[in-house]
């Protein structure tokens, strides 16, 4: 279980001093503990806690609605297993594997 | 221009407009504009720049359609596009089309156009679509808080048109009094006025640009602004550098993200904005696309459902449209008559060159038209599909496999129109990779859609199948119809992770639509719309190259020795005709000048005789005849009369005299023809494909169309013709005396199946592409592969002496692992990148 959570720190913790010049390394070590959008089962829901893709695909994301806060669902996978479909702000949208990896989310309080 | 220029010449207006994917901007645009626009290109790029007008009493409005996008950032191509052109171009009034149904989403869009600074109108869209979702929108409440105004319209149906006009009207006039909303930053107000403040120094930057606008992009580090700040502002270096300081400092107060916050922020005001202005009817359960999929995209049971409606497009277009052909037929054979008519006559053993070229790109054009019908049907469904919203679905079930060989879910069009299983056109197939969002896949897919099965490919095919694999034919032509998207699959491969490397890349993220009743006028109109598109665009390419075509087949033409030789021949045969003539009671009808136009009204009559179809149309055609030629009908249908029988015997045997002639003179003209010795030089490379140059020929021919190959052949294997032998005989009868074998046409058949698209795809793969680097790519590159693959499939099977159905399964098997093994690798390492758990539902 520890395996998956150190990966997911150290991508974005390498991500992220390569973009923000001023470098401090460590960052927020809280915050990045989480789940991906793939813990969460299908038909489960869960809200949105961050991005940890950058560019294109973040920007993207987001102006689909996949805003910090937001409750999303998975609402079901292809056939194969990828790409999944996602319901967010009434609307359904599909991703990729990838891609959902790198959507931070926590449990509904 | 300048804002100055602009304003002193008050007649001519720019309207732009703008919105989302799918919000309904096209149908906006074809309501305000009607049918006054054309299509450009942006410059540089291959994004399409639709520009139209319209005129309101003496003021002429030119209205740009602007890309759809999400967002106005600089990070896809598209939005750099629609970017440019508000800041290069400033538009008078920039129409903002928002879909009703999402009204949330649309307006982070519509604050990006207003922080701008730009007067803007906001046409708000599917306003039915919205209503029978039980939405209801307040417009008054949502012009008082956006603060400019707002129309009502639906576009399908041309509904708000006047209104929309209106108010593009007042806006251009500055008569609307807009106090558009601004949006609060919240705790980034203080950096982003800092900002704002520090940009004003330079006072020629405002003119250009909104500073706020520049302030807020600084903050999320957009590139384009920084460029913009750095290269236009004098002190542009120490800003940019200020704004990197204060995200920083930002993100490090708040642990949150800059572009994040800027999102959340744009995200309160529109969630407020639709608390305030829409309500929603009470739920009634679930909704209908949603109980749809629970079926339809249900894990287990979709590629069941996917595959049924591939075989119902494949039945219905393909099967039944070619059924449809046969009534359309008779109507083209019509036309190559009526033409054949008005042209001189034809003379005894060759033609004027007038008639024969015409002649010639009439059958051309032809058989082009003859696939209208086809077309029709398949037009028609791609567009309920898309319309009705499973073409999305299409995508997301499929996305995975294509994705394994650098494709892209979004594919599955191109090559259902490209003709996955038999039947179809690289034509329309390439011009639909325009949706596809990733650069890298749409070149692969536009590059390997010419390997798709389409309509001209499939007569050959059946030929050699029905020659040499006749014992196996269902297995061949399984072999053929699968083989080729293996093959696609491969090389679309090979491709991405060579050539294409380098090129941009995007994720799958797709919006899933909900589903969608296809009205039937919108789908008739689409069909033809886009049949008229596939007949001007192969049809003026189609006959342009016939006329190459033919006079490379042509010319040089044959020596005059050798054209006196037939012409002896003929004159022969003549008197062998005039002999039996000799003291005929016809005689003076029948001989002489009148032998001619006889023996071409004999030709003629046999010809309707055999295109009649049953005893009414036989008996038509007879009386027709007879009414025009009321003296010598009794000679091509003598019925009693014991002379004019004699007659008749004679023009039959004259008639298949001069057909041998004939076709003696085509096959020494084509061997001797410019077509011809390029056919014969290239036959020492080609032997080792087991190409002689009689297929040389034939398979060069088909890069202008695909379905001179037959023709070509049936030209060049004739001996035997005249005992009115079919193709597929008289091939087979050649290739027993000249060897060639299963193997062959194997070769022939993966050779034709990979190698380069027609010229019409060629030409719209540089339309797709914009450039002619990747036309010659998609020339040679497949010649290559093509070459390759069948000379190396006929030198082992020659070595190992296998036959062409042991070769065939052979290849298949190792083409079928090679595609798997890709898969395999594909999915090892995206594991290992991504998630490297189950689902905790799937390990139930």
């Amino acid at each position: 279980m520890l395996n998956k959570f150190d990966f997911f720190n150290r991508e974005p913790a390498s991500k992220r001093r390569h973009r923000s010049a001023g470098g401090d390394g460590q960052g927020r070590p809280c915050h990045m503990r989480g789940k991906s959008l793939l813990d969460i089962p299908i038909g489960g829901k869960a809200v949105i806690r961050g991005h940890f893709s950058d560019g294109a695909v973040r920007q993207r994301l987001l102006d689909l609605g996949f805003v910090p806060g937001r409750e999303i669902e998975v609402v079901r996978v292809a056939t194969l297993g990828c790409p999944l479909e996602l319901k967010v702000a009434g609307y359904c949208v599909t991703l990729r594997r990838t891609e959902a990896y790198q959507i931070e989310v926590e449990d509904e309080c | 221009m300048s804002a100055e220029a602009k304003k002193a010449m008050k007649d001519n207006f720019l309207v732009a407009l703008a919105g989302q994917q799918n919000a309904g901007k096209s149908t906006t645009y074809n309501m305000i504009t009607g049918a006054n626009q054309h299509v450009a290109n942006y410059p540089g790029v291959t994004v399409d720049k639709k520009v139209g007008s319209y005129r309101e009493g003496k003021t002429r409005y030119e209205v740009v359609d602007l890309p759809g996008t999400y967002s106005l950032t600089s990070f896809s191509l598209e939005e750099r596009v629609s970017r440019e052109f508000l800041l290069e171009e400033k538009p008078d009034v920039v129409v903002n089309v928002m879909d009703a149904t999402c009204l949330r989403r649309s307006l982070y869009f519509t604050f990006q156009v207003l922080e701008m600074n730009f007067p803007v109108t906001v046409a708000l869209n599917m306003m039915d679509v919205a209503a029978s979702q039980g939405l209801s929108i307040d417009l008054k409440e949502l012009t008082k808080r956006l603060g400019v105004d707002v129309v009502a319209t639906v576009g399908r149906k041309g509904k708000g048109k006047q209104a929309l006009k209106a108010a593009i009207r007042k806006a251009v006039n500055q008569e609307s009094h807009s106090r558009p909303v601004v949006i609060d930053y919240g705790d980034l107000e203080t950096h982003a006025k800092a900002l704002e403040e520090q940009l004003a120094a330079d006072a020629s930057l405002g003119v250009l640009y909104p500073l706020r606008w520049l302030a807020i992009k600084l903050l999320e580090n957009d590139s384009e602004a920084i460029r913009i700040v750095e290269t236009k502002h004098t002190k542009g270096k120490n800003i940019v550098d200020d704004a990197l300081v204060r995200r920083q400092s930002f993100e490090d107060e708040t642990g949150i993200d800059t572009s994040d916050y800027i999102v959340a922020c744009r995200d309160r005001v529109a969630g407020e904005i639709v608390d305030a202005c829409v309500t929603k009817e009470a739920d009634s359960g679930q909704p209908i696309s949603e109980r749809i999929d629970r079926w339809v995209l249900n894990r287990a049971l979709a590629p069941f459902f996917l595959l049924a409606t591939v075989y119902l497009i494949y039945e219905l277009s393909i099967v039944q449209g070619y059924e449809l052909t046969k009534y359309t037929w008779p109507f083209l054979a019509k036309f190559r008559d009526l033409v054949a008519g008005v042209l001189p006559p034809a003379g005894l053993i060759e033609d004027s060159l007038l008639r024969s070229m015409v002649l010639w790109m009439v059958d051309s054009a032809n058989t082009l038209l003859n696939y209208v019908p086809i077309f029709l049907i398949l037009f028609a469904l791609i567009a309920i599909l898309e319309d009705s919203g499973y073409m999305a679905r299409i995508a997301f079930i499929l996305d995975r496999i294509f994705h394994s060989f650098g494709l892209h879910g979004q594919s599955t069009l191109p090559f259902i129109l490209g003709g996955v299983f038999a039947g179809g056109c690289a034509v329309p197939g390439i011009m639909s990779t325009k949706g596809i969002p990733d650069e890298r896949s749409r070149l692969a897919t536009i590059l390997t859609v010419p390997f798709m099965n389409c309509l001209a490919k499939i007569p050959l095919y059946t030929l050699l199948v029905n020659i040499y694999f006749a014992e196996h034919k269902s297995w061949a032509m399984f072999f053929i119809s699968t083989i080729t998207i293996i093959m696609a699959l491969i090389i679309a491969k090979i491709l991405t992770t060579t050539v294409l490397k380098g090129r941009e890349t995007a994720p799958f993220i797709m919006e899933m639509p909900n589903y969608h009743a296809p009205t039937f006028f919108g789908v008739g109109q689409r069909s033809l719309e886009r049949t008229w598109e596939y007949i001007k665009k192969v049809g003026s390419i189609v006959v342009a190259v016939s006329l190459c075509v033919f006079s490379l087949l042509q010319f040089p033409g044959l020596t005059d020795e050798r054209m006196d030789y037939y012409e002896n021949s003929m004159n022969k045969a003549i008197a062998t005709y005039d002999a039996k003539m000799a003291g005929n009671t016809y005689a003076d009808l029948a001989t002489g000048e009148k032998m001619l136009p006889l023996l071409n009204l004999y030709d003629d009559y046999k010809r309707a005789r055999m295109n009649a179809s049953g005893k009414d149309g036989a008996a038509r055609v007879d009386s027709s005849f007879k009414e025009a030629n009321p003296a010598t009908f009794i000679l091509i249908k003598p019925r009693k009369d014991k002379a004019a029988k004699v007659v008749n015997r004679a023009l039959r045997k004259l008639s298949s005299s001069r057909k041998s002639l004939r076709r003696k003179i085509k096959e020494e003209k084509i061997k001797t023809s410019f077509f011809g010795m390029i056919g014969r030089s290239l036959e020492p490379v080609t032997k080792y494909a087991g190409f002689d140059w009689k297929v040389n020929i034939a398979l060069i021919s088909s890069f202008a169309a695909r379905e001179s190959s037959v023709a070509t052949m049936g030209v060049l294997y004739q001996q035997g013709a005249d005992d009115n032998q079919t193709l597929e005989q008289r091939m087979d009868n050649e290739s027993q005396s000249s060897g060639m074998d299963s193997l062959h046409a194997l070769a022939v058949i993966l050779f034709f199946a990979l190698y380069p698209p027609c010229l019409a795809a060629t030409i719209m793969v540089k339309v797709q592409t914009g450039s002619y680097k990747w036309m010659l790519f998609a020339i040679f590159f497949p010649t290559a592969v093509g070459f390759g693959v069948a000379s190396s499939v006929f030198t082992l099977g020659n070595a190992i002496g296998a036959s062409g159905i042991t070769m065939m399964k052979g290849f298949y098997g190792l083409a079928l692992a090679i595609a798997l093994l890709i898969a395999l690798v594909h999915k090892i390492t995206s594991d290992k990148v991504s998630a490297s758990y189950e689902y905790q539902t799937g390990n139930q």
